[in-house]
This record gives structure tokens, sequence and C-alpha cells, in this order.
């Protein structure tokens, strides 16, 4: 007996933080997670497994568009034609959205019970599916706690969405705790809503299969659900099945041995070149390229980043424009010359630098400044505020932190100028 | 720090080559070499030495890179290091001993300086001089830029300035713009907003389009029910309709069959056989007495008919006769007809003969005297031969007497010509006079020539005004040169505009000084400020009236209160100035004003004098000039338009002298032609008057050549003519002999033949030609007299003989008693009877034809009646009758059963087919609860519902289609999606620009901020210091540098000896270059002041200075040297000197 354990599916969430230049293969990405899933719903019919979980998550809680909820539904016919059933139990975003009521769904469909937990048996296969749905979003009470107890004899998997104990990156939903669910006694615990794919414990099982796609540069490395498979002893083996047709990376390089930005993009082709040769398989990927370490071309990089992001993109393109998206080339690099070092030179760069020290107390200069900076996050779109970390600030009137990046920079960068 | 000793161990072309550097009160080390001699190789090996040999070293080229070595002695705070570089990834610092240091070995001596730095700062070369000058013109319009870039030596400060400045602009600007990274994302991100919108169905929407959806199929089913129900109506109805009739009628029809009872049923067309049967037998019958009584009548015609049968037998004999009846019938009176035609053919005869005169005779005897055909024929061709030879002999003698009389009129016209002659001289004359032309012409042209050019002149002459003068006179005039007069008038014309000038600003600065009264007036009223003056005048009563007191003169009593008044005054009028300060100021600045403009309407008015005063000596100038050559009073403005209308006026003369001129000239050659003519003429005798003008004579003259001419050429013509008439007459002489002969031998011919005829030999052939015809005329009618007695006569009587023969034997076989009849009435007679019988016999055929048609249709009807009967009788015996009657009675009920039977049949049909399987009973029924009048009524409303129901139905339909097609629309598209992943895409994208967009804009703003303080700062001592050192460099050309604080941004300039500033694009590159050099040098002091000193390498920097600019350029480096190590490189040894000079005799000098 086999099964799949899926979660986090967020259909129709789209990929963010990808800005398209040319030759980036962007359609092939602007319906990646629909993709992914039917990619699942394939390795579902073609693995012929006896029934899918889904944990929670289908859609994005403020995604609005009913094709969303319909593209769910003809999948579910493609396993209800290969007579696949599917228990599905919604999340905190299923919960908020308003399709999650309205959908009517094939009838090898069976949805959790949001008001109290619910056990669907699968006698021909002794399963029993213990579960309950979110009601609302904001769903903080435990609730493993009222789950049924397990069913002698048969092979008991709890299905639950929830942050566990707690997780950095999402909302403390449904808490509980990794005893509390070992004292249930049940085989296996199907869970969702942390992203990252994690087996957290084995006898009992306890999975987070992870979402299927990622949708964004925090979200890296491959993505998928879980193949499970049992037998009469219980569970055998969990496997992931990685179905994302897309895949976020990171990629750093250390621009300390740099001189200049020539070199730069030569350590930048080769960390891809690294990236690639280490990445067996042939889906896209979208890298984040972010050159750190202390170099003497800091300044140079400050001064012609966007020349550096060119260069970059020439590099990727030179690889295989057709598997490489570079999402953002982030320098984080340091001066090779710390401020004390250029003050030691005493020359017209050192009185310059010595100067703009003093440019956070000139209060004029600071408030025009802000006051310049604030029409631009004025007029710019509140989606914008997550994304340039800087908005915050400008728009909190504090550009101090802006202003001292930006003074080490522009030193950098008058240091190597001629 | 400084280098003791530099070592060229490995490096280059260098091996072991000691370079030492002294110390002394003015570090400065001279480098000398020609080039290639090493110094660049020198200069990279000093940064080399200190900062590590570069990786990618380029002198390598006599030792390879590992073993490239330098070594070096440095100094610095007392502190002496000797080490050796090596060419080396770690550990290039080595001991004297070849140990390894450690990297920080040189800390101390360079003091965390970096080798760009060091480049940067102390070092400079030509190239770095040139695009330092040139930087500092770029950024000529900003000093702080000038003075941080020649300091920090950066020549591309500005390029940095502009390139963040750029790249902001392009990013983001608060003014929108499609150019700009940030709104060209934006504008993507609205329309894929717009898109999403389009494309998000939203669950509300859904359940609305399903909602719909059931809600009209639902309306469609009511309305279907209806539909039916209508229907349903509207069958019944048409089914009443249909059915009534026929369920009343088999109702009707199965009551009478039962009425009717037992009936033999005979077959259907019995009835109609009975009576065709009846009908067949009455015409039978009455057909076969018919034709019976017919062949009776018939027979009693034929035996009364018996026709002629002698005469039947001869009925062709009869008609044959008849015919050749009509061939002869007038054979009798042609036979008499033709004997007349020959007795006058025989007059006719008789005539001929008399009229040739022969005797009477008669017709035999003529015909055989008549002459034969042959002596005919030759007379007759005698006769046709005469005309010919006759008319040829006859025009022959003609032209011969013709062109004999034309000889002698030319003979005659010769004789009486007269031939005059004309003598040459007459004919040259007359051609010299005609290649004159048209002299004539030519003078009256001339003459209105003159005349027209003496208009113009008296014209010109008019055009001088009151200044004419006699042309002489006028010519003779010497006029001031048009530059002069063009001067004068300049002058004049710029001393009158003067004057308006002056006298217009007078009037402005006059209404000046009224409105500043006007306003210093109003001010005082206004404000009513105490001056100065108006004070000590003031406190000068009061101290009068102190004095008084003082003095004694008057009690103080008396004049305390006056003291009182005046002093209260003083002090009010004082406090009034103190607190109207500003009033007074004002109130002065006004009346300073004033004074002003009245000083300057003074000034103005002496300008004004002196310009009148000018003007006035250049018109008195002028009446002098004028008085001088005879033109009094001709006005300046004037003269250049005098000076053009005197030019005419001698042009007009000179073109009236050329054309008198031309005149007399043509007047004399006529002259002369004329004399020449005239005695040439004389010569030739001819007379003429001695008035007569040229063209007279030369007409008379062309007159006499042109006869003289004339008569030669008819003369010789005549000539011509007569030759030729001469030979034509000897050619027509010989043709008219030759004629002659022919006419004779015919004479002889025609003699012999009239002779043959027996004609005279003298007839005529006229006459011989009129005989010849009448006997010719004889000959053809006795020849026609012949033929008509023979042909026709004689036939035409064998026969009329031989048809009475005929006639005879006819008549005495067929009708014996006209034997004795003419032919002429017997054959009628026989005709007539013949006929007779022939009719009788076809009235006998016919009548025969008749009977045996008769009795044959009595035959026939017979047997019709036969068969009749016959007929009948299988249906008389079905009916088991015998009779017509009793059986026509039986046919009539049988047809009747059978009409009932299928009509009723007919109308169960009808109920069967338009009944809809409902029973009969049913039916009547329905009929029976149905008003049959009210139906097509029923129906018609019935049919209206169905109509509306069925609209209503297809516009549900159409509103079902739609909406299926709305709900259907949502399947699981994708759009959306796709919408919102481009609304990603330009977030990321106005995130990447706005990101950035902080950074540049925020540099961009600190570096304008940092250079405006940079100047604020630096600009006193750096500028004070360059302006000394940039004084030295061009040799006190610049005696400063001054800041021009009045322009915005600040802007440098050099100060002149003379006070003159010269902005930086206005000095000379060499100007700029030492400016630069200046500005480098007073910074490296500066930072000298407050750095770590490092020593300072100089590369070839006075390559364009002249020996007095290179010294010095070589006294501000002293002045370094003073304060850190100076290594200058130079490939001109004539420099050593001069640093000799600079630096004394004892500097170290090292040439390579």
């Amino acid at each position: 007996m086999k099964f799949i354990h899926t979660a986090d599916i967020h259909l129709d969430s789209p990929l963010c933080g990808l800005a398209s230049y040319q030759n980036a293969p962007v359609d092939a990405l602007r319906t990646a997670t629909r993709d992914a899933f039917s990619n699942l719903i394939n390795e579902a019919i073609d693995e012929q497994v006896d029934f899918i979980v889904i944990a929670g998550d289908l859609y994005d809680g403020t995604w609005k568009d009913y094709n969303t909820g319909h593209f769910f539904v003809r999948e579910m016919g493609r396993l209800n034609k290969a007579a696949i059933p599917v228990y599905l139990l919604y999340g905190n975003h299923d919960a908020e959205n308003e399709m999650t009521k309205r959908l009517t769904f094939p009838p090898n469909v069976h949805a959790f019970d949001a008001r109290k937990p619910v056990t669907h048996r699968l006698e021909a296969l002794r399963v029993a599916l213990h579960g309950r749905s979110f009601k609302n979003a904001a769903t903080l009470e435990n609730l493993a706690v009222d789950y049924p107890d397990p069913i002698a004899g048969w092979l008991n998997i709890g299905v639950l969405h929830t942050a566990l104990e707690g997780s950095a990156a999402h909302a403390r939903y449904a808490p509980c705790s990794l005893a509390e669910l070992n004292a249930k006694g049940y085989d296996y615990w199907a869970l969702g809503h942390v992203h990252e794919h994690a087996v957290l414990q084995r006898n009992p099982w306890v999975v987070f299969p992870g979402n299927l796609q990622g949708r964004h540069i925090r979200e890296p490395g491959p993505r998928g659900a879980v193949l499970v498979t049992a037998n009469d002893t219980g569970i055998v083996s969990v496997d992931r099945l990685i179905v994302d047709v897309m895949r976020w990376e990171h990629v750093e390089v250390d621009a300390s041995a740099a001189d200049d930005l020539p070199a730069v993009v030569a350590l930048a082709g080769r960390a891809l070149e690294s990236l690639l040769a280490g990445i067996a398989d042939t889906k896209p990927i979208s890298v984040r390229v972010t050159v750190v370490g202390r170099t003497a071309a800091h300044g140079e990089l400050f001064g012609m980043h966007a020349q550096l992001r060119e260069e970059i993109l020439a590099q990727a393109a030179a690889l295989g424009s057709d598997r490489l998206w570079i999402e953002k080339v982030r320098v984080m690099t340091t001066p090779a010359a710390d401020g004390s070092q250029i003050t030691e030179r005493g020359d017209a760069i050192a009185d310059l630098q010595a100067l703009l020290a003093q440019v956070p107390a000139d209060e004029v200069f600071m408030r025009s400044l802000v006051e310049e900076l604030q029409q631009l996050t004025g007029k710019a779109p509140l989606a914008l505020t997550d994304a340039v970390a800087d908005f915050k600030a400008i728009r909190a009137g504090d550009v101090s932190g802006i202003v001292q990046s930006v003074t080490t920079d522009l030193i950098a960068q008058l240091v190597r100028a001629r | 720090m400084r280098i003791r000793q530099l070592n060229l161990l490995r490096y280059g072309k260098f091996t072991d080559q000691v370079l030492l550097f002294p110390h002394s009160s003015r570090d400065f080390h001279l480098i000398v070499g020609a080039n290639e001699a090493g110094k660049s190789t020198t200069r990279s090996a000093i940064l080399d030495l200190l900062y590590g040999i570069e990786a990618r070293s380029t002198y390598d080229f006599v030792h390879a890179k590992p073993e490239m070595r330098l070594g070096a002695t440095i100094e610095h705070g007392g502190a002496c290091l000797e080490f050796v570089r090596a060419k080396a990834n770690k550990k290039t610092l080595l001991d004297a001993a070849g140990n390894a240091l450690p990297d920080s070995a040189l800390a101390t001596f360079l003091s965390g300086t970096d080798r760009a730095f060091f480049d940067q700062m102390f070092g400079l070369d030509h190239a770095r001089l040139e695009a330092g000058g040139n930087a500092i013109l770029s950024a000529s319009t900003d000093i702080g830029q000038i003075l941080f870039q020649s300091a920090a030596g950066i020549a591309s400060l500005g390029g940095v300035r502009e390139t963040l400045a750029a790249e902001a602009d392009q990013l983001w600007a608060p003014r929108r713009s499609g150019e700009r990274a940030y709104y060209i994302a934006s504008d993507d991100l609205a329309r894929a907003d717009a898109a999403l919108k389009a494309a998000t169905v939203r669950t509300k929407d859904w359940l609305e389009a399903r909602g719909k959806v059931q809600d009209l199929e639902q309306r469609r089913e009511l309305t279907r029910g209806r539909y039916r129900d209508f229907e349903a109506q509207r069958i019944r109805l048409e089914r009443v309709r249909r059915v009534a009739s026929a369920v009343r009628t088999l109702r009707a029809r199965q009551a009478e069959l039962q009425q009717l009872g037992d009936v033999v049923l005979l077959p259907h067309e019995a009835g109609k056989q009975l009576s065709d049967t009846e009908l067949e037998l009455a015409g039978a019958e009455s057909d076969q007495q018919h034709y019976t009584v017919e062949a009776q009548q018939v027979r009693e015609q034929l035996a009364n008919i018996q026709p002629d049968e002698r005469l039947l037998n001869h009925a062709v004999d009869i008609g044959a006769l008849a015919e050749r009846r009509q061939q002869v019938r007038n054979h009798e009176r042609d036979v008499g007809l033709r004997q007349a035609e020959i007795a006058v053919h025989w007059q006719r005869v008789e005539t001929l003969v008399r009229q040739l005169g022969w005797p009477p005779t008669n017709e035999a005897a003529l015909s055989e005297n008549l002459p034969a055909l042959p002596a005919r024929a030759a007379v007759a061709g005698a006769i046709k031969r005469f005309g010919v030879i006759d008319q040829a002999r006859q025009v022959a003698i003609d032209a011969l007497t013709e062109k004999a009389a034309e000889k002698d009129s030319l003979d005659a016209q010769l004789e009486g010509l007269l031939i005059a002659t004309v003598p040459p001289a007459l004919r040259a004359a007359l051609t010299t006079a005609r290649a004159l032309g048209d002299l004539k012409g030519s003078i009256a042209r001339d003459e209105a020539l003159v005349a027209k050019r003496m208009r113009e002149l008296t014209s010109a002459v008019a055009g001088l005004g009151r200044w004419s003068l006699d042309l002489v006179a006028l010519r003779g005039l010497v006029l001031p040169s048009e530059a002069d007069v063009g001067q004068r008038m300049m002058r004049h014309t710029d001393a009158q505009m003067s004057r308006k000038l002056l006298t217009d600003k007078h009037t402005e600065l006059s209404a000046g000084i009224n409105a500043q009264e006007l306003e210093i007036a109003q001010y005082r009223n206004a404000h009513h400020p105490v001056s100065w003056e108006e004070l000590a005048e003031v406190r000068a009563e009061r101290d009068a009236v102190w004095r008084s007191i003082k003095s004694g003169d008057r009690p103080a009593h008396e004049l305390a209160a006056r003291f009182e008044v005046k002093l209260t005054f003083a002090d009010s009028l004082s406090d009034q100035r103190h607190d109207k300060a500003r009033e007074v100021s004002e109130l002065q600045s006004k009346l300073d004003a004033l004074e002003r403009l009245q000083h300057q309407v003074a000034e103005n008015a002496a300008r004004l004098a002196a310009n009148d005063a000018a003007l006035e000596s250049l018109d008195v100038d002028w009446a002098q000039l004028t008085a001088e050559i005879g033109l009094v009073g001709l006005p300046l403005q004037e003269f250049q338009s005098w000076r053009a209308a005197r030019e005419k006026a001698l042009a007009a003369d000179d073109a009236l002298v050329d054309v008198q001129q031309t005149l007399h000239k043509t007047q004399e050659t006529t002259n002369v032609a004329a004399i020449a003519l005239r005695a040439a003429l004389s010569s030739a005798s001819i007379t003429v008057d001695s008035a007569d003008p040229l063209g007279m004579l030369i007409l008379i003259a062309s007159d006499a050549v042109d006869g003289a001419t004339e008569a030669k050429a008819r003369q010789d013509e005549l000539n011509k003519q007569r030759d030729a008439a001469a030979n034509t007459l000897v050619r027509q002489t010989e043709k008219a002999a030759a004629a002659q002969a022919q006419f004779d031998t015919w004479s002889t011919q025609w003699r012999s033949a009239t002779a043959q005829l027996g004609l005279s030999e003298s007839i005529d052939v006229a006459v011989a030609e009129g005989a010849l015809t009448l006997i010719t005329e004889m000959d053809t009618k006795l020849a026609e007299i012949r033929e008509i007695r023979k042909a026709r006569i004689e036939a035409m009587q064998q026969d009329l003989r031989d048809f009475a023969q005929e006639v005879a034997v006819v008549v005495s076989a067929a009708a014996p008693d006209l034997i004795e009849e003419n032919p002429s009435t017997a054959i009628p007679e026989l005709t007539v009877r013949l006929a007779k019988a022939l009719d009788e016999q076809k009235e006998i055929e016919r009548l025969r034809k008749d009977l045996e048609k008769h009795e044959s249709q009595a035959t026939l009807a017979g047997a019709r009646v036969d068969r009749a009967r016959a007929t009948m009788q299988p249906l008389l015996h079905l009916a088991k009758v015998v009779s017509h009657d009793a059986l026509r009675e039986l046919i009539a009920r049988s047809d009747r059963r059978r009409l009932v039977e299928v009509e009723a049949s007919a109308a169960l049909k009808v109920v069967e087919e338009g009944g809809d399987g409902l029973p009969l009973e049913a039916l009547e029924a329905e009929i029976t609860t149905t008003d049959p009048a009210q139906v097509p009524v029923l129906m018609a409303d019935v049919v209206l519902e169905i109509e509306a129901v069925q609209q209503e139905q297809d516009a549900l339909t159409a509103e079902l289609t739609t909406a299926t097609s709305e709900l259907d629309r949502i399947a699981g598209q994708a759009a959306a999606a796709r919408a919102e992943s481009d609304r990603q895409d330009a977030l990321a994208k106005m995130a990447n620009a706005a990101e950035r967009y902080i950074k540049v804009y925020t540099a961009s703003r600190l570096l304008k901020w940092a250079i405006d303080r940079y100047r604020e700062t630096k600009q006193g001592p750096m500028l004070s210091r360059a302006s000394e050192i940039f004084s030295a460099l061009t040799l006190g050309s610049f005696q400063k540098l001054t800041v021009d604080f009045d322009s915005e941004p600040l802007s440098l300039h050099g100060l002149r000896p003379d006070g003159g500033r010269v902005g930086i694009a206005g000095m000379s590159d060499g100007a700029r270059d030492q400016l630069y050099l200046a500005l480098r040098l007073a910074a490296l002091e500066l930072h000298l002041g407050q750095g770590h000193a490092l020593p300072f390498i100089a590369d070839d920097l006075f390559i364009n200075y002249d020996d007095m600019r290179a010294k010095a350029g070589l006294e501000a480096l002293a002045k370094l040297a003073e304060r850190t190590q100076v290594i200058f490189l130079s490939h001109h040894m004539h420099l050593v000197p001069t640093v000799q000079a600079v630096f004394g005799g004892d500097v170290n000098v090292v040439a390579l």
C-alpha cells in the first residue's frame, strides 16, 4: 500500500522577485505552482497510489480567481477516473479563501470537517485517516488534542495543519508538541503548514512534506511531496517525490581576491558553472548571486552595479539561458580599506570621509534627503515595502543607515577613481 | 619615509644597479637618462619595492619573474630598514641576509598606504598633469570640485558625479517619464493589474453565473409545459375541425344502408352498359333502314342512263382533229399576207433599178444580171483607202505652208530689233551708289536721334536746379571726393543723432528730477524726517539763546522760557531725528538721487552744447567749400544727388555730340556718290536734271543699264528660233512629196475597179459609194422574195390539204350524219357530242359506287343490332329478368347501395386518419361539446398563445445559451495566474529600480554635499599656497588666484598684475597645467602637514617648460623637498644646470 502525502500547494501563487529580462525563461514559469501540482497528479496516477492526503493550504488565502478552484477540481477529476481517493484537509489559507466553501468536488475527494475531528476509514486497506480542517484562518488552538483514538489493528494516519511548537518563518497556527502527537498512538502524522521538507520523527512518523514549488528565494532547493509505503507491519518508507518545475538557488561569490569588476564577473561565472554542474536535473533555476568578501572592487561594484548585473546575466546566458534565471545580483561586499585606513591616508579622500561622517549631524541635509526619498516611497505601491528593505526606514524618516552604508560605498568608489 | 638607497638587483634591464639618495636639507634627487635608459623602470621599481612586484609585471624580460629582485634602504623617523623585495606569492620581503621578513615589516614606513594611493598622491607625470589641467577645465564652474580633484589627484570626480546623477535620473525622478526604469515597470504593473482584474473570476461571479443558468433552465421548463398545453388544445380543435363533418356523414350513410335492405349487387358499370347497349341498338337499326332505301334509289337511276358508244370509241381521234383544226385555222389568211409582202419587196427593187438608171426588167432577168460580189468588193476597198491617203497628202501640204510663214515672220522681227550700248563707267558709278545703302533713311534716323539727345540734355541740365552752370564750366568743376562727402555726412548724421539722444536724455532726466522732487516732497510730507541741517539749525538757535544767557546780555529768566522752548524743540527734533533715522536715511538717499540727476542734467546740457557747436562747425565748413567751387548754398545732404545730376548732364552732352558727328558723315557720303553718278550718266548721253537727288539718279541709271541688257537677250532668243524653223521647213517638203506619190497609185487602181462594176471611170468616189450601196440592197431584197415564197406560202397550202382528208375519215365512222358538213362545222359538233357521252359514262360509274357502299352499310348495321342484343344477355341473366326496363330498375338500386357504401367508407377513412386514433364515440363526444362555429376563433386564439409562448421560450433559450457560455468560460484557465506573474515581474523591476535609486541618489547628494564642505574648509589654506606657486610658475604673469563669490557655484580666477581676472576657461593650456600643478603641490604640502610623508616621484614634469619656467617649477619642488623626499626623473640633460642653480652645485644627480 502506498499513498502520497502533500501539503502547501498554494495553487496559482506567483513566483516573486523575478524581474524578467531578455532571454529569461518567463513563459515556462508563469504557471509554476499549477504545473508542479499537475506533475504530482501524474506521479500519483503513474504510481497507482492508493490515496492522496493533502494536509492543508491548497490555495493562497487572498487569491480570488475561481479558475484556480476549477483547475483543482479538474485535476481531482483525473484522480477520480484513476479511482484514487483524496483526503483533503483545509489549512489557514484555505479557511481564509472564499472558494473553499463553494467548490463541488468529484466523489473521490473527501474533505475533513472543520467543526470537529473526523475519521475517514478505508475498509479495504484497513487505513484510518483522522483529521480536522481549519474553520478560520487564525486557528490558534491545539487541534490535535481532540483527535480520535486510533483504530486498533489498522494503519492510523493523523492529518494536521500545524506550526507544531513554532517556526520562525511560519505563523504559529494549531500549535502542538511532538509529545502530544506521539501520545495519540498513530502510525503516521501527515503534517502541513511548514514549507520546508522535514521528517521530524520516525516511529511514529511525523513528516512535513514541504511545499510543491518554491515561490521565492527564501524557498530554495528541491520541492515536492512524499510517497509513503506501508505494509502490515506499518510504515516501510517515506520517500521524497520532487515535482517542482523551477528551483531557487543561492550562489555566493567571494570577491576577496578580486581586484576589479571583471575579476568579480569571472568568479561569478565560475560559481554559476559549478552550481549547474552540481544539479543533476535540467529544470530551470532561479539564482540569487550574492557577492561577498572584503574586496578592493567594492567601490567599483557599487558604482557599476548595472554593468555587474548585465555581465553576470551574460555569464548565465553563456551557460544556458534556458536554465538559468538570475533573480538578483546582491552586492554585500565590504571595502578593502576600512574607515580608519582611509583616515590614515590623510589625503583629500580622507578629508572627504571625515566630512561625510558629519552628514548625519546636518539636520537640514538629512531632512531634505528624507523628504526627497519619501517622494519615491510615497508614490510606491505597498507591495514594494516588503521588497525594498530601505523603504521602511525612509517612510519612518530615518535614513542614517542608508547614509552610512552609501558613504562607505562612495568612499570606496572614489578611492578607485582615477 | 625616504629612500636612502635603491638597489635594482634583478629588475627590468637592470642588474645590481645601485641608486643612492643621500640626505640633504632639500631632499631633492635628479635622475637623468636618455630615452630607454630606464627612468620608467625606476619609477615602477619604487612602486614594486614598496608594495610588492605585480603579479603580471612586464619587467621580467631579462630576469624571469621568480628571479626578480629589488632592494633598498629606507628611513623613517630615525628608523632604518634594509630589505629585498622578491617576486613571489608570499614571503616577498627578505632581509639583507636573505631571510624572510614579515609582511608587516614595512608597515611603519608606509603607514597603511596602498600602492594606488601612493601612486596617485605621490606620483605625477606629464600625462597626469595634462589630464588634471583638462579636468579642472571641465569642472571650471565648480571650485569645490577643482580643489578636491586636484588634491586627491582624481581627474574623474566630475565623471563620478555625473554618472551617479545620470543613473539616478534614469531610475526614478518625481516627474513621471517613459524613459525611467521605475516608471516603465510601473506601467507594466498597471497593465498587469488590469489584466488580473479582467481575468479574475471571483467565487461570487461563478455562483451568480451558475445561479443564472439554473434559474433560466427552470423558467424554460415551465414555459415548455405551457407550450405543451396550448399545443394539445390546438390539436383537439384541429381534430374537431378535421373530422366533425366526416363523423356525421358516416352515421347518415350507415342508416341509409340499413334502409336499402337486400339488393342484387350488379357490376358498377351495369347501368352504363345498359344505356350504352340501348343507344347502340337504336343507332344500328336506324342505319340499317336508311342504307337499304338509298341502295334502291341508286339502282333506279342507273337504269335511266344510256351513252353513245361510237363516239366513245373514237374519242381519241375526235380530240386529235380538234387540236389539228386549231393549228391550220389561220393558214389561208397567212398565204394572202405573204404574197402581199413579196409585192412590196419587188416595188423597192424596181425603184433601185430606176435610181441606178438601169432599164425596167423582171425578177429573173434582174437576178441574172446583177454584178458579182468580187467586183463590188474591189470598189468598196478603194473607197475605204481613199480617206487615209487623201488626208495624209493634205496634212503634209498644210505643215509645209505654215512653217515657211513662221520663218518669214522671225526674219522680219530680227530685222526690226534695235540694240543700245551702256558704258562701263555708268555701271561702276551705279554699283558704288547702291552699295551705300539707305542713306536717306540713315540721315532721317540720325536727325531724330539728335533731337532726342538734345531733349535729354535739356532735361539733365534742368536736374541741376539752381546750381546749373554752362556745360564747359560744369565739366571743369573740381568737386570734393565721395569719401570726403561721405565722412562729412556721417559726422553730420552722428552729430544730429547725438543731439537727439542728448535732447531725449535731457527730457528724461528733467522728468526724473521732477518725479524725484515730487517724491521727496511727498516723502517729507508723509514722514517728516528731520535732516541734520534742520537739527543743526535748531540747535544753533538753542545754542544762540544759551550763549545769550551765558553772556548775560539779557536776563536769564527772560530767555529761560525761550531757551526751554528751543531746548525742548531741539531735543524733540533730535529725538524725532533719532526715531526717524531710517526715514532720514531714506530721504537722504532720495536727495542724493536727486542731486545725481541734477548733476547728470548739467553734464548732459554741456554735452549737448558741445555737440551743437560741432554740428555748426560742420555746416560752416561745408558752406565755405561750396562757395569756393561756385555752388553757393548747396546743402550737404543734396550734394550726392547733385553730383549724380551733373554726371547725367555731362553724359547727355557727350551722347549729343556723338550722334551729330554721325549725321554729318552720312550727308557727306551722299553728296560724293551723287556727283559721280551724274557724270557717268552724262558720258552715256543720258540727260538728267541737275537737281535730281541721288535716289532719282540711281533710278535713271538703273533703267538705262537694265534696258540694254534686256534687248541683247531678245536678239539672241530670236536667232535661235529662226534657225530651228529653217531646219523644220526642209523636213516638211520631203513629207509632202511622198504623200502625193501614194495618192497617184490609188487613182490608177480606182479607175480599173469602177470599170468592172460598169461605172464611169471618172465617177466620183462618193457617187460610186452610193451606187454600190443600191446594188447591195437590191441583191438583199431579191433574196428575201425568194425565201418568203418557198418557206412560207407553199408549206401552208400543203397542211390544209392533209387536214381535210383526216376529217372525212373520222366523221364517216363516228357520225355519218355529219359527213356532208364542212370540217369547221363538223368538228365542233363532234366535240360537243363526245363530251355528253363522256359525262353520262362518269355518272354511271359514280352511281355504281354509291350502290355498293349503301349495300355494305346496311349489312354492317344489321350485324351491330345482333351484337348489341347479345351483349345484354349476361346482365339479364344475372338480374334474372328479360326486359331492359326491369333490368334498369335493378341497376339503379345496386348503384345506390354501392354509392352509400363508398361514402360511408370515405367518411370512415377521414375519421380514422384525422381522429388521432380516438374511438368514434370519443370523437362524437368531442364534436358534440364543441361549437363548430367557434372552432376557427378558438384556433386563432390558441395559435397566438402558442406563438407568444414560443417567443418566450426562444428568448429564454438564448439567455440560457449566453449564461451557459459564461459559466463554461470559468474552466480553470490560468490567465489570472499569468497576470499575477506579470505583476510580480513588474514589482520586482520596480523594487530593483527603487533599491538602486535610493543608493545612487543618496550617493550623488552626499558627494555634492561633501564637495561643498570640502571647498569651505580647504579653500582658504589651499588657494593661498596654490596662489604663490601659481604666480611663481607663471613667472608673475598671474599675480594670484581669486574666487568669484558672486557666481553660483563659486568659480576660480587668475588675477593679472593689472587687476584683470582670467577664468579657467580663458587660460592657455600651459597656464591650466601650471594651475593644476600649483594646486597639486599645495594639496601635497597640506597633506604632509597632517599625513605620512612618502617620496614624491616626478616624472618629466616640465617637458613643455622653457628654462625660466622649469626653474620656477623646480623652485616649487624645492619647497616640497624641504618636507619630503623628491625624486625627479628626466631625460633632459640640459636641466642639470638649472637644477644645480636652484639646489646648489652639490645636488644629487643620478645618471642612468
